[in-house]
């Protein structure tokens, strides 16, 4: 009997928590091992010298399940997780438990099904309580050994065979379960219940197959003709895709693809070159629920936190406690690792209807960002209000767009205070001095780093604008795009000024345009200085990759070279030329 | 009946291995062995047992040990506990 899709095959779209990186898309297999309702079965044992007999005839069977488990394990990994299956091998050959379930079905002529399942859960709910994280978490492995015994028990065979490749759907998978499945067959994990270090998990990210958690019951929802796509970067869960959907996660898929192998292994590493620098990876990101765990991405933390999406979402003027609310939410989830929120930067190609002129002749050069900000004192102080009370729970850095000059920072940082002390005033906790940033990306603001660098706390480079205002281009114009290159010697000379300027003055200094996440582009700021990028979550493992490959010093050298070239073209292919020496399947352009 | 307070020194403490270790040793007795921790007594030759004590390095045990072969039971469970479940030496080899 076929029941209906509670998705009625339309594209509906989730978001989850990835827990190992990778796109798959494929028909769902539901993964339902354990169909059977215990109290539903007789529980009076007529014969329990027979029950004996049944009982140790399962307790066989599963000794053979995880030797077999073991050796699957052992072929991929080594023995990195022959502890957990020979944990529960031991339990089984443990006499003294054993005859406990024998005695008791004895004593009590009771089923060996209720009886194992009594004992257990005993066992397992013992385990559970305990604070030691390793001890605790061994419930888990008597719980799986529970439901094998219980299977073995009544007959039933777990069906780890796949008929086809397909995602496997679960309310939850056990190590044993995750490494039984089907090699070949098997495209993603996704599943009700886990998180990022269960064993279930590691195996998952060990043998490279992309998995989510969902957190909402979808193993009740879906239906075995509904099709799936779940992207393991970023946490999205896509139900029924429309063919647009499909073609661009194909695309993507095969973006993946067609980088290293390594690469996917390289996501849940860390960003170390060669030679043992460690290098800060942050995410961009749009949307408060972008986040929904503090190493969403296999990263350090949020590097840029755009408002905007915010004010669009409430009729462009949230209040001050909504506000609150969402920062704080992501500022928890990151703690301790630091949350960059960027003040709203509105205007020019964000234009927000109700406030000023509709239309200006040049909109970048116009009323925006900060400009617009300082003269909406109200607008900004309400954000900031909520910016320095979320501040309480976490590592924030305020960043400020568009600056041009000191007077702004200034004015911010009266407007900072004033927050401050309005909260002050109301009994509201804040936290005070929290670090405050600016975007570099007006010439203005690049040539005068040094002197702005003793005002501020931190710089984040923003390559997009910087380059279209350092080479007066408009990118959105057809006829002059093709000189958009941020490549190009003056826009570079100005980057480095920026990260010189960071370093003398010792503050921090990041870069979060799109710039950064090119592998060229990283081996040549790695090369003038730079130790932080911040980029979109599905670049992270590529730049991971590439910084795993890198040694500063021969950047050091490269950029040597760089600085003597006078074209964007030379620069490019110099620095290209570089990366795809040291990494020569890298696809580095999309 | 013989008693005796004993720590655990090793790295992880009475982790499955370590347990299951402990257990082969007390297996080989015919000495009843029993071993306390915390107000929890549990049968040492039994690894689920042992585990239950979720024993950390730094945390005392006391074995009870009653039966023809209690000393030396209690001579090689003592050995096996003080050098610390041969681990070190494993990973020389």
């Amino acid at each position: 009997m076929k029941t209906k899709s509670k998705f009625h095959k339309k594209q509906v779209i989730l978001e989850g928590m990835p827990t190992s990186p990778g796109i798959a898309m494929g028909p769902v297999y539901i993964f339902n091992p354990y169909p059977i309702n215990i109290s539903e079965l007789e529980s009076e044992a007529k014969d329990p010298r027979q029950e004996i007999l049944l009982f140790d005839r399962a307790r066989r069977r599963v000794l053979e399940q995880l030797k077999f488990a073991q050796e699957n394990s052992e072929a991929s990994y080594g023995d990195k997780f022959s502890d957990i299956f020979e944990t529960q091998q031991a339990f089984l050959n443990d006499q003294v438990l054993m005859d406990e379930i024998k005695k008791a079905i004895q004593e009590k002529a009771q089923s060996a099904v209720h009886v194992v399942a009594e004992i257990l859960a005993q066992k397992s709910d013992y385990f559970i309580n305990l604070e030691n994280t390793y001890f605790r978490e061994r419930a888990f492995d008597i719980i799986d050994l529970k439901q094998k015994l219980i299977l073995a028990l009544v007959g039933i065979n777990i069906d780890y065979q796949l008929s086809r490749p397909s995602i496997v759907l679960a309310e939850s998978l056990s190590p044993s379960d995750t490494v039984h499945f089907n090699r070949k067959f098997i495209l993603g994990f996704l599943t009700d219940k886990g998180g990022k270090t269960a064993h279930a998990t590691i195996l998952a990210r060990g043998l490279r197959i992309p998995a989510v958690v969902n957190r909402i019951n979808l193993s009740k929802l879906v239906n075995r003709n509904d099709f799936l796509i779940i992207d393991g970067f970023k946490g999205t869960i896509i139900i029924n895709p429309t063919d647009e959907t499909l073609e661009k996660y194909q695309r993507l898929q095969q973006h993946y693809q067609n980088l290293d192998n390594d690469l996917i292994e390289a996501a849940g590493q860390k960003a170390v070159t060669l030679d043992g620098q460690e290098i800060q990876l942050l995410v961009n990101i749009e949307l408060p629920n972008e986040v929904d765990d503090n190493k969403n991405y296999f990263a350090d933390g949020i590097g840029l936190f755009r408002t905007e999406n915010i004010f669009l979402q409430h009729n462009y003027e949230p209040d001050e406690e909504t506000q609150f609310q969402i920062y704080t939410k992501i500022v928890k989830k990151n703690a301790p690792d630091p949350v960059v929120i960027r003040t709203i930067d509105i205007g020019g190609d964000k234009m927000i209807e109700g406030f000023g002129p509709q239309r200006e002749l040049n909109p970048y050069l116009g009323w925006r960002a900060i400009r617009f900000c300082l003269d909406r004192p109200e607008i900004f102080k309400t954000q900031l209000r909520a910016i320095l009370r979320a501040s309480v729970s976490g590592n924030v850095i305020i960043l400020i767009p568009m600056v041009s000059s000191l007077e702004e920072i200034t004015q911010t940082r009266s407007l900072i205070e004033e927050a401050g002390n309005e909260l002050k005033a109301k009994g509201i906790a804040y936290k005070e001095n929290v670090p405050l940033g600016i975007m570099i990306e007006t010439p203005a603001a690049a040539i005068y780093a040094d002197t702005f660098a003793r005002h501020v706390d931190y710089f984040s480079i923003g390559t997009n604008d910087l380059t279209q205002y350092v080479l007066a281009i408009d990118r959105t114009n057809d006829r002059v795009a093709r000189y958009y290159n941020s490549f190009n010697p003056a826009v570079l000379l100005l980057m480095h000024k920026t990260i010189q300027a960071a370093q003398k003055r010792n503050i921090a200094v990041s870069i979060c345009g799109e710039f950064g996440a090119l592998p060229e582009a990283i081996a040549t700021l790695l090369g003038m200085g730079l130790r932080s990028f911040s980029m979109s979550p599905q670049f992270i493992p590529r730049a991971k990759k590439v910084i795993r490959s890198l040694d500063t010093r021969k950047c050091v050298d490269l950029f040597k070279v760089v600085k003597k070239l006078n074209t964007s073209k030379q620069v490019e292919q110099k620095c290209r030329e570089f990366v795809r020496a040291l990494i020569p399947d890298l696809n580095s352009r999309d | 009946m013989i008693q005796e307070h004993i720590k655990i020194t090793n790295k992880h403490g009475l982790h499955a291995r370590p347990a299951a270790h402990l257990v082969k040793v007390a297996g080989q007795f015919e000495s009843e062995i029993k071993i306390l921790k915390d107000g929890l007594e549990v049968n040492g030759k039994s690894i689920m047992g042992v585990m239950m004590l979720a024993a950390e390095p730094g945390s005392e045990i006391v074995l009870h040990i009653e039966g023809c072969d209690e000393q030396e039971a209690l001579l090689a469970i003592k050995e096996l506990i003080t050098k610390n479940f041969y681990e070190d030496e494993k990973q020389i080899s």
